[in-house]
């Protein structure tokens, strides 16, 4: 099982990581207080600086008061600006709510809050994870700037959607948040730093191929709820079509109406299938698969199951997961799924 | 409407010791026509109370007990053939009625669930093509065991939310018990009832609650109370929820003899309307803890 | 950090348009018309592109419009780097780069150009009509920046105008600091365009026909004065400038060879009390400084000529501020006699024009006149004949002198001096031009003289034995009004005169003169704060010996003092404006703090109540009453005046306790 791992100031963190003061959100919100805020001029903030030493220069070339008074008074608004700036973002109170699990490769969703304690709406303020993992073969950052931009209105509380690129399966540690504006002028950027202080889920890949189907197919003899003659969703007749949803295989697609601009479309055929399916991880070795693809294969079983509504158990090394239905035990299973140890 | 409310309540209590607050809050589910569910242990007084209930009020009572053989028929009715007339006769269930005791909800089978529920919410049967109105005032009362019991469905989080309320009974204290354990036989119901209002009564009671005034502050609060469950649960209240605890807040107020609504009954009614709404179909253990969280996230004013 | 390469919407670029709109209206006056239809349709079409989603133009158009642009101004302004020159090839530049702005890179650039070329205006004018105009497109720029800065939807635009309204308000306290405070460096740092000061006007080194009435046909400022004692009569103000000794046909100049200044200096006897003033010069960039006639003191970097000019080391570019002092009566070069040399410069002219002049003065030389006596017939001819005074003379021939004096006989100051000056030396008598000016205005506004261009003057000066130079004005004998009255009442209706210094126009001159006042005052307190004037405030502020490090302290010191004022308020917490009631129940809210029960923001009033009366059980009916009123007033409807005194007693009487 992949354990995520604080970031702590140990002697293997560069410093880069351990020097900035980051406010910690856990169970209570994180409020960034002046201690916490940075603020360097933008490059555009130095652009205006040489313009106001040009025109400095200027005046007193040509003893002009009036350039004079001119290029203090801009002197003097980068100055409240910078102050404005600062204060845009001083007193927010961050506070982590949930992460939606998703699919490797589907942006993770962090979703957190930023209240407004101070009588006074915050604009433009923008919450991104920086790039502050990389990945060792690629150098690539595992989290792009997937930024969200909101303003929080006086005394109230905003909810910001914060994308993560996701690129294994297991639980990751949220990296650090970085809370930023440049608003009123763009003259300068204030920022802060926010540990979340809590995982994020990613569940595997599902797999594509749905050649392998699994083998031991149960009937369930105490179901006396469900009748066995009901229709189900299955591959033997073409019922109908429903819109695309992530896990659908290529091959259900209907790819003639997308080609019509209609969208994705997934065909639905209806079978009579079982009521009561185990899923297990020795089912995966008949078939000549990796450790990972085996993992994938069933989250894929796992995914097709849910959408027939069918109930389903998941026998898998670490333990096993009763048969069940609905959202709560699929998530269930994709998340021990999830967490299967590395090869 | 003060004193008629107050003895409909001295009249329930007398029969369901030492559960004001229940009472109440069942009244003030009816008042503010929503349908009541009530979900507790068996042999809590679960049934006492809505038939209790029913009889102060006056109204025409009915009681399914729900099985999981129960078909839809079994409870609205069923068009039969009648020979003589040649036509096929529309028989009309139990549902035709004022207040409709559905006991053991969650025993019935999805389907049978799903029929009650759509007449519930719109007031009207329709068979065979043919629309059949329901009496007004029209309401249910359901009961339902704790979910973790063997052989049953569980509502869906969409019918829970066509249920104004839900509300737990609870043990009886230790001076109720003991007058209970003395008075009272179990099986015998000490005295017949006599009704305190009756149907057209209740439906100007109605009327007059939801003229009950809602000021501007207060809608401020009830509005952040609902963007705080949407920012901070997987699902947030319903617009439909909102307007519930708005009626249920009138209802509430009116009980207290005010002729406005206050935080205070927002706060009271709102651990019975929300929870529901807002718990997870498993996490039983935190249901309880929502409506506290949200009164002590959501400033008033 | 920044996202230059952002695309932003057409309602940015609206923003931009408006503010490079304003600063085009600013600049206008000093732009060839061609420019500035240039740059407005480059606008409009840059408007149009983004309106209706066409492409921009490619760079392969863009190159050549933009040399041609170029080409065009260089030819227009024959060459590139005079000071309108690089003002409009900087806007038209801008203009053009316009056509390829489209990303947050493009844009902020553009602005910080516009600010740029908002404060070249100050290079043409610093008046306190375009300095108050300038603020319009700077407010307008400000606003588009914060704009810019608010990507992700659009800003309402009264919010941007009122934060960038709001934002440079705050920012004047350490504007002021710094304008007063920071040190000035005299200027220049480097070579000036040489068209920087062509629209300076005043007098000039010359003087020839024709030459004087355009100045005195302007009406602008050349000199403020304020007298500290009494104010001199109308007629004693001769303010001296350049004197002319040189005569060339029809042209006087000033001797400016390097042997001039080893001249001894005329000796001056003055009698009366002295005359105290301080004079504002508007720049004219000569080196002359005017002074009432006879002035016996030079400011600082200027001095003293023989002739009684006062020179200053550097042309007068800057309005410039000086004290003078002068004696109204006076005798100059009196006890003794002229060197050979000045006595040749004082009566040379050239012999071979105006023969009737010249057999004149023949005339009065050969009647063995004395210098008086012929310093008398040249007037008494001028009274005498019919001279009229008037700025429009016919066109003088050849012999100028002759035509002037005897048959066209109409001219203004020049015409009398230069003509009187001829006639003496041809008559023998030592004489030399002065010009300067006549009289001046009195602004009661502000208790100080204002000397226009219109007054400037020409008069005579002759060498007397015994008296030495004397002051005769020939104008004075034909037209005495000129003198007395100044140049207004001495012209007949006809002549024109500019608009501010013609008479009857009273309720307007003083509207004229008012204005002028606060003119003044902007001249000498905000244009003229250079070094000189940064010094005597700081020796004032700081005592008379302070040391640049002491500047540098205060200026740290006040910036950061209204810095921490500034960041005080802006972080005070300006709570939702408080109702009435929320004012009443505060108080019981105060007082419950104070007896250490501190309200929660979700605390409802009852549950308030009911806290205070589990620590106060005695006062639980007082608590619970004030909730319950404060909950009646709060959400209830209807409730009268009565439940606010309830209110207001019961917090009263829970104070009390």
């Amino acid at each position: 099982m992949q354990t995520a791992e604080k970031i702590k100031p140990s002697k293997f963190t560069p410093f880069w990581k351990i020097w900035p003061r980051v406010s910690q959100a856990s169970t209570q919100a994180a409020t960034l207080n002046s201690r916490n805020i940075y603020i360097i001029p933008t490059r555009w903030g130095l652009l205006y600086m040489v313009m106001l030493f040009a025109m400095l220069a200027g005046s007193i070339n040509y003893t002009l008061s009036m350039g004079f008074a001119f290029t203090f008074l801009l002197a003097s608004l980068a100055n409240i600006a910078m102050l404005h700036t600062w204060r845009n973002l001083l007193h927010c109170q961050v506070q982590f709510l949930k992460a939606v699990p998703v699919f490797v490769g589907q942006n993770a969703m962090i979703e957190l809050t930023i209240t407004e304690t101070k009588y006074r709406t915050r604009y433009a303020i923008t919450a991104k994870f920086k790039a502050n993992e990389l990945d060792k073969k690629s150098k690539q950052p595992t989290s792009m700037h997937l930024a969200t931009t909101e303003d929080i209105t006086a005394a109230t509380t905003q909810a910001f959607h914060s994308a993560l690129k996701t690129q294994t399966r297991g639980l990751h540690r949220i990296p650090r948040l970085t809370l930023c504006t440049e608003f009123p002028l763009s003259l300068f950027y204030a920022w802060s730093y926010v540990d979340l202080n809590h995982d994020y889920l990613v569940y595997p890949t599902p797999a594509s191929n749905t050649d392998f189907q699994p083998s031991s197919i149960a009937f369930s003899s105490q179901s006396n709820a469900e009748n066995t003659t009901t229709n189900h969703q299955g591959d033997e007749d073409f019922s109908g079509h429903r819109p695309y949803q992530l896990g659908d295989t290529p091959k259900q697609i209907n790819w003639k109406a997308s080609s019509r601009g209609l969208g994705l479309l997934t065909k639905q055929y209806e079978s009579f299938s079982p009521s009561l399916i185990h899923f297990s991880w020795a089912d995966t070795a008949h078939f000549n698969l990796n450790y990972e693809q085996r993992i994938s294969l069933l989250t894929r079983w796992v995914i097709d199951a849910n959408q027939r509504k069918q109930r389903y158990g998941l026998n898998l090394p670490r333990g096993n997961i009763a048969p069940s239905n609905g959202e709560m035990h699929y998530h269930t299973c994709l998340k021990a799924l999830a967490l299967m140890e590395t090869a | 409407m003060q004193k008629t409310i107050q003895s409909i309540i001295a009249a329930t209590s007398q029969v369901i010791l030492g559960k004001e607050q229940q009472i109440k809050l069942a009244l003030a589910c009816i008042l503010a026509r929503g349908h009541l569910l009530i979900e507790d242990q068996p042999g809590m007084g679960k049934t006492t109370l809505a038939h209790t209930l029913a009889q102060v009020l006056g109204l025409a009572f009915r009681r399914v007990q729900f099985t999981n053989d129960l078909l839809p028929t079994d409870v609205l009715g069923v068009s039969v053939y009648d020979a003589h007339i040649s036509q096929f006769q529309f028989h009309a269930g139990p549902i035709f009625t004022n207040v409709l005791l559905a006991d053991e909800i969650n025993r019935a089978t999805p389907k049978t669930q799903s029929a009650l529920l759509e007449a519930m919410e719109e007031q009207q049967v329709t068979l065979d093509g043919k629309t059949y109105p329901l009496p007004n005032p029209f309401f249910v009362i359901a009961t339902q065991n704790p979910k973790q019991h063997i052989g049953t469905f569980p509502l869906p989080e969409s019918q829970l939310d066509r249920f104004l309320m839900r509300i737990e009974i609870g043990y009886p204290d230790y001076q109720s018990e003991r007058l209970l354990l003395q008075t009272q036989n179990s099986t015998i119901s000490a005295k017949p009832l006599h009704p305190c209002i009756d149907a057209a009564t209740l439906l100007q009671m109605q009327q007059q609650i939801s003229e009950i005034h809602v000021s501007e502050p207060l809608l401020d609060y009830l509005q952040a109370l609902i963007q705080y469950s949407r920012n901070t649960y997987a699902v947030g209240l319903s617009p439909r929820a909102g307007l519930a605890l708005k009626q249920c807040a009138q209802a509430w107020a009116a009980i207290h003899g005010r002729d406005y609504a206050t935080p205070e009954d927002i706060q009271t009614v709102l651990s019975s309307v929300v929870e529901h709404r807002l718990a997870s179909p498993s996490g039983e253990g935190q249901a309880q803890q929502i409506a506290t969280q949200m009164l002590q996230s959501v400033a008033i004013a | 950090m920044s996202h230059a390469q952002t695309k932003l919407s057409l309602h940015h670029l609206q923003w931009l348009l408006v503010s490079l709109a304003l600063i085009l209206l600013l600049h206008a006056e000093h732009l060839p018309l061609w420019v500035i239809l240039g740059s407005v349709s480059l606008g409009i079409t840059r408007f149009f592109i983004e309106k209706n989603h066409w492409r921009l133009p490619k760079m392969l158009l863009l190159l050549p419009v933009t040399l041609l642009a170029g080409l065009g101004i260089g030819l227009t302004f024959h060459g590139l780097f005079g000071r309108d020159a690089s003002l409009a090839l900087l806007v038209i530049m801008l203009s053009l780069k316009l056509m390829e702005t489209k990303t947050l890179r493009d844009y902020v650039l553009i602005i910080i150009a516009g600010y740029f070329l908002t404060a070249n205006v100050f290079l043409f004018s610093q008046s306190i009509l375009i300095s108050s105009f300038s603020i319009l497109p700077l407010v307008f720029l400000t606003a588009t920046l914060i704009q810019i800065s608010y990507r992700h939807s659009p800003l309402d635009w009264q919010f941007s105008l009122k934060l960038a309204g709001k934002l440079l308000l705050q920012a004047i306290p350490v504007m002021l600091i710094l304008f007063i405070l920071f040190p000035r460096i005299p200027g220049p740092l480097w070579g000036i365009p040489s068209d920087s000061y062509s629209g300076m006007t005043g007098l000039s080194d010359s003087l020839s026909f024709g030459n004087l009435n355009q100045l005195i046909k302007n009406g602008s400022i050349a000199f403020r004065v304020e007298f500290k004692g009494k104010l001199p009569q109308q007629q004693q103000l001769y303010w001296r400038g350049p004197v002319l000794w040189h005569q060339e046909g029809r042209h006087w100049r000033m001797r400016n060879l390097p042997e001039n200044n080893s001249l001894p200096i005329e000796n001056l006897t003055t009698t009366g009390e002295a005359t105290h003033y301080i004079i504002t010069l508007e720049p004219h960039n000569r080196t002359w400084l005017l002074m009432l006639d006879m002035p016996t003191y030079a400011p600082q970097d200027a001095k003293i000529s023989h002739d009684y000019q006062v020179i200053s080391q550097t042309p007068v570019r800057n309005r410039m501020r000086f004290e003078g002092v002068s004696y109204l009566q006076y005798q100059l070069g009196a006890h003794q006699t002229l060197s050979a040399r000045e006595q040749t410069m004082a009566l040379k002219i050239e012999t071979n024009e105006n023969p009737r002049t010249l057999a004149l003065a023949q005339l009065w030389q050969t009647s063995k006149l004395s210098a008086v006596e012929k310093v008398n017939a040249a007037l008494h001819k001028f009274r005498n004949e019919p001279f009229i005074y008037t700025l429009s003379p016919p066109i003088l021939g050849d012999n100028p002198v002759d035509d002037f004096l005897f048959n066209t006989k109409k001219g203004f100051c020049e015409h009398y001096a230069s003509s009187f000056v001829y006639l003496m030396r041809a008559a023998g008598v030592p004489a030399r031009i002065v010009t300067g000016y006549q009289g001046g205005e009195l602004n009661p506004n502000g208790n100080y003289m204002i000397v226009r261009q219109s007054d400037a003057h020409a008069w005579a000066e002759v060498w007397l034995q015994n008296q030495g130079w004397v002051r005769v004005d020939p104008t004075a004998a034909v037209s005495p009004d000129r003198i007395e009255q100044g140049i207004s009442n001495a012209l007949p209706e006809a002549d024109e005169l500019p608009f501010m210094i013609r008479p009857n126009n009273t309720w307007f001159s003083t509207l004229y003169l008012q204005w002028d006042a606060v003119n003044n005052g902007w001249n000498q307190w905000v244009l003229g704060y250079n070094e000189q004037k940064q010094l005597s405030v700081l020796s004032q502020l700081l005592g008379k010996h302070y040391r640049t490090s002491d500047i540098v302290f205060w200026l740290i010191a006040t910036i950061s003092t209204v810095m921490l004022i500034t960041t005080y308020f802006l972080l005070r917490t300006t709570r939702k404006k408080q109702d009435a009631l929320q004012k009443i129940y505060d108080l019981y809210l105060k007082k419950l703090k104070k007896i250490g029960i501190t309200p929660s923001t979700t605390e409802t009033a009852t549950e308030l109540a009911t806290r205070v009366s589990l620590l106060h059980p005695t006062q639980q009916r007082l608590t619970d009453e004030i909730a319950e009123t404060y909950n009646a007033l709060r959400f209830g409807k209807h409730y009268e005046s009565q439940y606010w005194d309830k209110l207001k007693r019961l917090i009263q009487e829970f104070s009390r306790k």
